[in-house]
């Protein structure tokens, strides 16, 4: 019976001492508890970081096998999306164009107030000197109408108009003779110079019918003198590049570099209701 | 010198970071199942399952397996209590509760279990693993006893018991048991 007591004692105070240890164990692992974690991590961080790849390697190739069937599902959906996207993208870029356009001519219009009709450039015939518009007689527009852009540099004239689209003809076109006043840009106040703009074919022009005695330089910028009554005043035609002085003749001549860019416009506007100052 | 001990903290070990690392990519459902867990309740069913002169060697054992498989739980845990801490060493304390009822639970069913181990070894590993899964909703959930049964949870269960039977057959093998009454299932 002693026997068995003791041996009851003996185990209760191996519980009450393990109970101790434990709780002495806790508590130096909770102090400690920011190291112990931190050395830990360090420790298995080869281990672990090596177990992940492997496991997102299987991983990967397993899901290849088994969503084959969705993966080409969805890659086919993904492709058709991507192409209707980049279908509207290209759409809405040509609207935010037209918008940036419209914005430009109505701030560059504020003083002249005239009807605009935006049109896009369908077409261009380089060796003719003509432009393609998608503008037409159901739009009101008819022959002679001046076709400028949004930054107000003259392009032509309407030359022939059908029921949805109109053709026009470029300053640049052989037959083409406009009336120019030559600004001085260092020189404002001087009397201005008139002369005429011809066309030479291949979207190049030259300056004409300047006074021989008139002083002209190069850098000088041609804008429409509105004498001829089918183009207003003031739109940018060119900069003259070289002038020909030549005693033979009684009138100077310039080469023009042009303003207009027909090979890259996109939008440009019909002017519907010019009519001649009086 | 026994190795028994050093191989037991070093499988806890491997199990934690395979556990973390690398079974998160084979998770069903959001659920990744607890090697650790498992391996505890495999070591401490066979070692009650010994039978032993001096019981307190047993509970020695016990005590250690639950301690080391508490702190390797607990060093990758990511649950903290309602006021933002982290406590380091509260799954030991778990894991021994775990002990003492599987133990008492082995108690009871002695004379019954040579024949059929394997229902007894998992319907303990369920009892204890739904004992083990109450005790940690004690800290996420407000230490509210409540345990909120959704799919999650039944997935939980199956998953980790089909690894309990696996690893049972598996420490069978490496134990090389010559028990030929076990019932052999599948």
């Amino acid at each position: 019976m002693n026997v068995y007591i003791k041996k009851e004692n003996l185990l209760l105070k191996k519980i009450i001492t393990g109970a101790v240890i434990l709780f002495l164990l806790i508590v130096f692992l909770n102090i400690f508890q920011r190291q112990i974690r931190n050395s830990f991590y360090l420790i298995s961080y080869p281990i672990s970081s090596f177990f992940q790849k492997t496991g997102s390697k299987i991983s990967l190739f397993s899901e290849s096998f088994l969503n084959a069937k969705e993966l080409k599902n969805e890659n086919n959906e993904l492709r058709n999306d991507n192409q209707k996207l980049l279908s509207e993208v290209s759409l809405l870029q040509g609207y935010l164009r037209e918008n940036l356009a419209s914005k430009e001519i109505l701030d560059n219009n504020k003083s002249n107030n005239f009807n605009i009709v935006l049109a896009k450039n369908i077409g261009l015939d380089i060796s003719n000197d003509f432009i393609l518009l998608d503008k037409g007689l159901d739009d009101g527009i008819s022959e002679n109408m001046p076709v400028i852009s949004s930054q107000k540099v003259l392009y032509g004239k309407i030359f022939k108009v059908y029921k949805n689209f109109s053709q026009v003809m470029l300053i640049s076109n052989k037959n083409s003779v406009l009336n120019v006043k030559i600004s001085q840009n260092n020189e404002p106040t001087k009397t201005l110079i008139n002369g005429a703009v011809k066309g030479r074919g291949n979207l190049s022009i030259y300056l004409d019918l300047i006074p021989f005695d008139a002083e002209i330089k190069e850098g000088d910028t041609l804008t429409t003198s509105a004498l001829d009554g089918i183009f207003p005043r003031d739109f940018l035609v060119g900069k003259i590049t070289i002038k020909n002085k030549n005693d033979l003749k009684p009138f100077q001549t310039a080469e023009v570099q042009t303003f207009f860019d027909a090979k890259n416009i996109e939008n440009l506007f019909i002017i519907t209701d010019y009519k001649q100052e009086k | 010198m026994s190795f028994k001990y050093p191989i037991i903290i070093l499988s806890f070990f491997i199990l934690a970071l395979l556990q973390n690392s690398f079974l998160p990519y084979f998770n069903i459902m959001g659920v990744v199942p607890n090697l650790i867990f498992i391996l505890f309740f495999i070591l401490i069913f066979f070692s009650v399952r010994e039978k032993v002169e001096d019981n307190f060697n047993q509970y020695y054992d016990g005590f250690f397996i639950s301690i080391f498989a508490g702190f390797f739980l607990d060093i990758f845990s990511s649950i903290y209590l309602p006021d933002g801490r982290q406590v380091l060493g509260i799954s030991i304390i778990y894991l021994l509760i775990v002990y003492l009822l599987v133990k008492i639970s082995m108690y009871f069913l002695r004379e019954r279990q040579d024949k059929y181990l394997i229902f007894y070894f998992l319907s303990i590993f369920l009892f204890s693993f739904f004992i083990y899964n109450i005790f940690l909703n004690l800290l996420s959930n407000n230490f509210s006893l409540a345990l909120d049964f959704n799919r999650a949870i039944f997935i939980s269960f199956l998953y980790n018991l089909i690894l309990a039977y696996s690893g049972f057959y598996i420490h069978k093998f490496i134990r090389q048991e010559k028990n030929d009454n076990q019932l052999k299932l599948f």
